[in-house]
């Protein structure tokens, strides 16, 4: 059955014009070198994806990183989409116009609307920072409709929707309490010397109408005090957590809303037809090489 | 080049290369391991240098609570030397240790105003309560790197090249269930 299907194959080859056998032969090489990294790029990614633990916000080292949680718009205003005016956190929307090119029919984007605003991944631990435009996005609400002539497609991550995230965790300090103070301390021994009369009524001890070097002193430790109280009182230093791409570019930067095993199937699955591709394109390709050598 | 040879050679050209992803990913996971701990022990360095100064500030004030402090300090050394010669199994045994210790230190202070009123302890107290629910979360990923590892080690065709090349199961690292309550006072006398 094999060698009679292999038999077809070669009289169709056999007969085909010379500009479209050479065609064929160079896409059936460019799809047997091209299949192989594909292919393994997939098993790579997908073990990737199983072998690393999911971390918590709260307490993830730097580094790459896999985490979970919900998709969450920053300040708490989410994005409205153009085409379905949904709530979500990231969309890529594009208008399509039917063309008519002989007995054929095609389709040309006229309209490409995709948005760059970064947004959250809440894992009820933490919130860290994610901007779409470096990261493989991939969306499980896809909507396409048709009006009159026109096809419009949009992908979305809504918000508060199940997010999975690969990608390179970095974490930047806001400023530590000791610098605060040191600046509130500043700030407030400008502002005296800037106001003399105040600082006179304050500490002027002895009253002779200057501010000697004791004085002074007691002028900062007041001040140093008062920030210390301050900032004792009301200031938190601040984290901002970035989910970015991999400094490795081996490993994926990948924004999900399917699950861990959802995308590892998927990915299976692409390694396997990658291969499938590797054989037939090979056989082809060895085929026409034959063919065109005249055995 | 006959179909059936490209066919033959091409599958072996298959079978080798996904030796080696199957060989990278087993250091891929062993490295994670690596890393997990070391996330683990950079945080424990750290609680190790805290709790002298914690244990100095009670001892001002807790005149009477000398076994209470000793064990303390006996945890703190236990922990290091666990650390220090990688003892997974002992480090599991030296933190429930110091937990246990910690837990028992944070509850005597409620008897002690004075010292719960001190601005200094109040601060190390925070800190050491924040790195001791920042050592549970990432045991938890150093666990879960360690699963990884040893099912990746127990699967076909993984566990040939595993075999082979003498990768090998690593330990949990296991706290006792109870002690995985977090260590502040907070709530027991709600």
């Amino acid at each position: 059955m094999i060698e009679s299907m292999m038999d077809g194959i070669r009289a169709f080859l056999v007969d085909l014009e010379p500009g479209t056998f050479d065609l064929y032969h160079i896409a059936s090489i460019v799809l047997l070198l091209g299949s192989i990294p594909f292919g393994f790029h997939f098993i790579r990614h997908g073990r990737i994806m199983q072998d690393t633990p999911t971390s918590k916000i709260r307490s993830v080292s730097q580094g790459f990183v896999e985490l979970q949680g919900k998709a969450r718009s920053i300040g708490g205003k989410p994005l409205r989409s153009p085409g379905k005016s949904q709530d979500c956190v990231w969309y890529d929307y594009k208008v399509e116009e039917r063309e008519r090119s002989g007995s054929r029919d095609s389709w040309k984007t006229i309209i490409e609307d995709r948005s760059d605003n970064s947004f959250y991944v809440d894992d009820g631990s933490g919130v860290c920072a994610i901007d779409p435009n470096e990261a493989k996005l991939k969306p499980k609400t896809i909507e396409t409709w048709k009006h009159d002539r026109y096809r419009c497609t949009e992908f979305r991550i809504d918000e508060n929707e199940e997010i999975y995230c690969l990608g390179q965790f970095e974490t930047e300090q806001g400023p530590s309490r000791d610098k605060v103070t040191k600046e509130s301390t500043q700030a407030q021994l400008d502002s005296l010397k800037q106001n003399q009369q105040e600082l006179l009524r304050q500490f002027d001890a002895d009253g002779d109408g200057e501010i000697d070097i004791d004085e002074w002193n007691k002028a900062r430790e007041a001040a140093k005090a008062k920030a210390q109280k301050m900032v004792g009182d009301y200031y938190e230093p601040t984290q901002h957590h970035f989910l970015l791409k991999p400094f490795n570019n081996k490993y994926p930067f990948i924004v999900s809303s399917y699950g861990q095993d959802e995308l590892t199937s998927r990915y299976r699955f692409y390694s396997i037809g990658s291969f499938i591709v590797f054989f037939l394109s090979g056989a082809l390709a060895i085929t026409m090489t034959l063919i065109k050598l005249g055995n | 080049m006959s179909i059936a040879e490209f066919i033959a050679g091409g599958a072996v050209v298959i079978a080798i290369s996904y030796i080696i992803i199957i060989y990278n990913g087993l250091i891929r996971l062993k490295n994670n391991v690596e890393r997990a701990f070391a996330n683990i022990d950079v945080l424990l360095k750290q609680r190790h240098t805290e709790l002298p100064q914690l244990v100095e500030i009670c001892k001002g004030y807790m005149k009477h609570e000398h076994n209470l402090l000793l064990a303390v300090t006996e945890a703190r050394s236990h922990v290091q030397d666990a650390r220090e010669g990688r003892d997974i199994s002992g480090l599991g045994h030296a933190e429930t240790e110091m937990r246990q210790s910690l837990q028992n230190l944070f509850i005597k202070v409620e008897a002690y105003p004075e010292l719960k009123a001190n601005e200094n302890f109040l601060a190390l107290q925070e800190r050491i309560s924040v790195l001791e629910d920042t050592i549970a979360d990432r045991r938890e990923i150093y666990n879960e790197s360690v699963r990884l590892n040893n099912t990746r080690i127990q699967q076909f065709p993984d566990m040939l090249v595993a075999r082979s090349f003498n990768f090998v199961e690593l330990k949990y690292l296991r706290f006792k269930e109870s002690d995985l309550q977090p260590v502040t006072t907070s709530g027991l006398y709600d």
